[in-house]
Parts: structure tokens; sequence; C-alpha cells
């Protein structure tokens, strides 16, 4: 069994005419067609197809925690990455990368962030989780307490006396805080 | 309508990102929150994430605005205004007398040996300063002492690899250490405020040296020891962090500093130093009985 794995991943990589797909289906209910390539950074997809010896190409592998949106934004991610491998295996193009990454999270809302975090975190794709944390930290560095609890949709379960007490207590971290 | 809320351990990554006032204001939040900023974990993660950004200390005052406390601020080598405060919850032996700030200053040639800087020169600075207008009204109210460490704090970050700021808890100037005193000093150690206590074994033998971090921002029982250097024969005293991280120890040979990583890897750094293979690092906390009976020591006199 192993052995028709080793063979058929050979097959994929020499054969560049017709490129293996892999089927994710998300929450509600959307197949996704991705290229072998770019489904193996899901680790998730990855270690399934590794795991099981008994799927096949027509497996559809459901990915319950994940919504349709989501999914678009990290196949954007993960191709634009698989992209700049294929180009230059050696080393990232390190500028274009960073404008890349810029350019596709400025137009990324809050709330988009925030559900993208939570897939790349299923999904286990470490290099868009760590990227997407330094971004939601960015937006919310100096920020107030205010717009850090509606950033993050938490509710405040202080009582107005214990919130007024440690807002006296560590008075000092409260100056300077930028407008929301 | 709130989706779902992000898992602690994601939220340990986002904040491990932040400078340390934010952390402390964002114990607001909410509960969770309180619980992940005072967790030691945590600070754990966010020393970790921190240790490659070059933040460092710089800044203490006394009165002000923030009403007697003292306080010191971590300031980012790029962005002034991004800076940190920590309280310092031993506020009784910051203001012990003849406090002074000391900062030691390598310059990392032969024969130029560590530099103290002298009260005279910190009075000449000071009258720079006051001639300059640009920052009178930010120093208002302020002890004059601290113009001069906002001048210093200049030349720190212009020359952030040779110099080594640090608070020395000292009588006098000769005072360093000798007479069985150990001597306390405090330092940044990757963004974390900590302390170096180093205890002598006679007036001029360092005996070993500690390092305690603060482990929970703002809280001042949570101090704990994060490395116990020693014994050391060759070592004539701890100097102080560089880069936010090593430590620099002088020996005996006036010539020769000596960096330690705390990834026990030594290293050459300049001129006429020599990698030591006879330093013994552990982490963790463990006392041994004489050096515990010196801290509680050290607590009685000054926490």
């Amino acid at each position: 069994m192993s052995s028709s794995i080793a063979s058929s991943s050979s097959s994929s990589s020499s054969s560049s005419k017709k490129e293996k797909k892999i089927s994710l289906k998300t929450s509600d209910g959307e197949v996704f067609e991705v290229e072998e390539p770019v489904a193996m950074q899901l680790e998730i997809v990855r270690s399934f197809f590794a795991d099981n010896e008994d799927v096949t190409e027509q497996t559809v592998m459901p990915l319950p925690n994940v919504s349709t949106a989501a999914m678009h934004g990290i196949l954007e991610y993960c191709r634009a990455h698989e992209e700049f491998r294929r180009r230059m295996p050696e080393a990232a193009p390190e500028e274009e990368v960073r404008a890349f990454e810029a350019g596709y999270v400025d137009r990324k809302s809050n709330e988009e962030l925030k559900e993208m975090i939570l897939a790349a975190n299923y999904l286990n794709i470490s290099k868009l989780l760590d990227f997407l944390t330094g971004v939601a930290a960015k937006r919310i560095e100096n920020k107030s307490v205010e717009y850090v609890r509606a950033f993050f949709g938490v509710e405040n379960d202080f009582t107005p006396e214990e919130e007024a007490n440690l807002r006296r207590e560590y008075e000092w971290a409260f100056e300077g805080v930028d407008e929301d | 309508m709130s989706s779902n809320p992000l898992p602690v351990t994601i939220l340990h990554y986002i904040l491990g990102l932040l400078p340390v006032k934010d952390i402390v204001t964002f114990g607001c939040v909410c509960k969770a929150w309180r619980d992940i900023v005072i967790d030691p974990n945590f600070v754990s993660t966010h020393l970790n994430f921190q240790s490659e950004s070059r933040r460092c200390l710089l800044y203490y005052k006394e009165g002000g605005r923030h009403g007697g406390k003292n306080v010191f601020l971590s300031v980012n080598d790029r962005n002034f205004a991004a800076h940190s405060i920590l309280e310092v919850p031993f506020s009784r032996m910051l203001r012990k007398n003849h406090q002074r700030l000391r900062f030691s200053h390598w310059r990392g040639m032969r024969g130029e040996k560590l530099e103290l800087m002298p009260d005279a020169m910190q009075r000449t600075i000071i009258q720079q300063w006051l001639s300059m207008d640009v920052f009178i009204g930010l120093l208002i109210g302020l002890k004059v002492v601290l113009v001069s460490l906002f001048w210093y704090l200049i030349l720190v970050v212009r020359n952030l690899e040779r110099t080594l700021p640090k608070y020395d808890r000292d009588e006098d100037s000769k005072s360093l250490g000798y007479g069985y005193q150990p001597q306390v000093s405090l330092v940044m150690l990757r963004e974390s405020l900590a302390m170096i206590v180093c205890y002598f074994r006679n007036p001029v033998v360092m005996e070993c040296c500690n390092i305690w971090v603060m482990r929970k921002y703002g809280m001042a029982d949570s101090w704990s020891k994060q490395h116990s250097i020693g014994p050391i024969t060759s070592i004539y005293r701890c100097l102080g962090i560089v880069n936010n991280r090593d430590l620099m120890l002088h020996t005996y040979d006036p010539d020769d500093l000596v960096t330690f990583r705390e990834s026990l890897v030594l290293y050459k750094e300049g001129f006429h130093l020599t990698p030591r293979k006879d330093l013994l690092v552990e982490g963790g906390i463990h006392l041994g009985k004489r050096k515990r009976s010196v801290f509680m020591l050290l607590q009685q006199k000054w926490l």
C-alpha cells in the first residue's frame, strides 16, 4: 500500500500536464477543488491523507470548522505562497511576499481576520497563523480596553467596582492610549 | 453578533507580541483575559517572543505625574513613544539615600575599561539639557537627575551593543558589593524587569550571582529566580545585561570582559574576550541554604 502512495506522488510530480486535485468541503457544504501542493500546506489535510490509507483521489474531506468565506481567504494565501515557492524554490522573494501579505490583509475586516485565525488554527497552517496573529496584535496595539472588547467580541464580566479598582491599580498603563 | 471566542493558545500568541503596557491594560478586558495576563506561562511566552525585539529598560523617575511612584520605562529602540512602564515593587529600596542610576558603558577597546557615570558628568549633562527648550515641557516636574537619564537614553539607543543600563542599589560610589554585602542591580532581561544579585565570598571574589525576574507584570510577589551563576573564581563581578539577554561579566584581567548567553553558549565579543567553560548555570528556583538566608536579609532590608 505504501508503494502505491509513493508511486502516485512521484507520478504527480513528474506529470505536470494534469495536476492532482483534492476536494475539501467547508461547513456550509461548498466543495473546493484544490491543487495538491496547495492543499498539502494545510497540515490537517496532509496528515489526513498520509494517515488514512484507504482514501482515494475522489475522497471529499469534510472540514466542519471552516466557513466558505474563511476558506477563500486561506486558499488565496496558500496559492500565493505556492506560486512564490515554484518560482523561487531556494529563497522566497521577501519583498514580494511582504507586499502581497500587506495588501492581502488590508482588505480583511476584523471579523474576517478573526474567522481566518480560527480556521488557520484548525487547519494547522503555522505560517499563516503566525502571520495573522501578528496582524491582530498590530491592530490592537495601544488601543483602549473597549476597542479590544469589540475587536474580540468579548463580554466584560467585571463588576463596575472591580473594573474601577483594576484601572486605578494600573493607572499608568492607561495613559496615552490611541483614539479608537 | 459575536462569533466563537478565540482559544486561549491563540490569545497567548497575540498578546505575546504586545508591549507590557498593553498587556497590563488588557487585563481589564474580562476575567478570562485577566487570568491570561497574570499567568506565569504567559509571561514566559511573552519573554520568548520579545527576546528578539530589542526593547530595553532605560528610565527611572520619582514623583511627577505618577504620584510619587518609582517607575521604569522600557523603550523600543526604534520608537521612543512606544514605551511601557513597569512599576518597581520595592520602592523602599529605591528611595534610599544616595541612590543613583549607574550606566555602565563599555567601549570595546583595549585598555578602556568600563565607565561609570560620575556625578560631575551628570551635572554637566543636566545643564546642557536645561538649555534645550524642546524637552523642557516634557521634563517639568521631574527630578533633575532624570534629565541626564533622558540624555543617556539617547546614547544608549545609539550604542545599544555596548551599554549596559542598570540601576545599582549602592550607598556610595565605592560600594560594588564589597564588604560581603550583596550587590543588587536592576536590569532589563528580555523586556522584563530583572534583578541581578551578586554575592561575595570575600571583598574581591564574587561567589555567585543570581538573576531574578518579575514573573507577573505589576505584581511585587512574583519575583522568581531565573538563573544562578557560579561559583566562579575568575569572575570579578557581573556588570549587567547586554543585547537585552546576555550577561556581561568582568574577569580579573581588566581587559577581559566575558559575555555570557543565556543558552549557555559563551562567545567572543570585541577584543580580549576569552570564552569560559567553567561557568555553571542552573535554571529554575533552587536556593541553597546560605543564599536563601542572604535573600531573606535582602528582603527584610529593602523589599
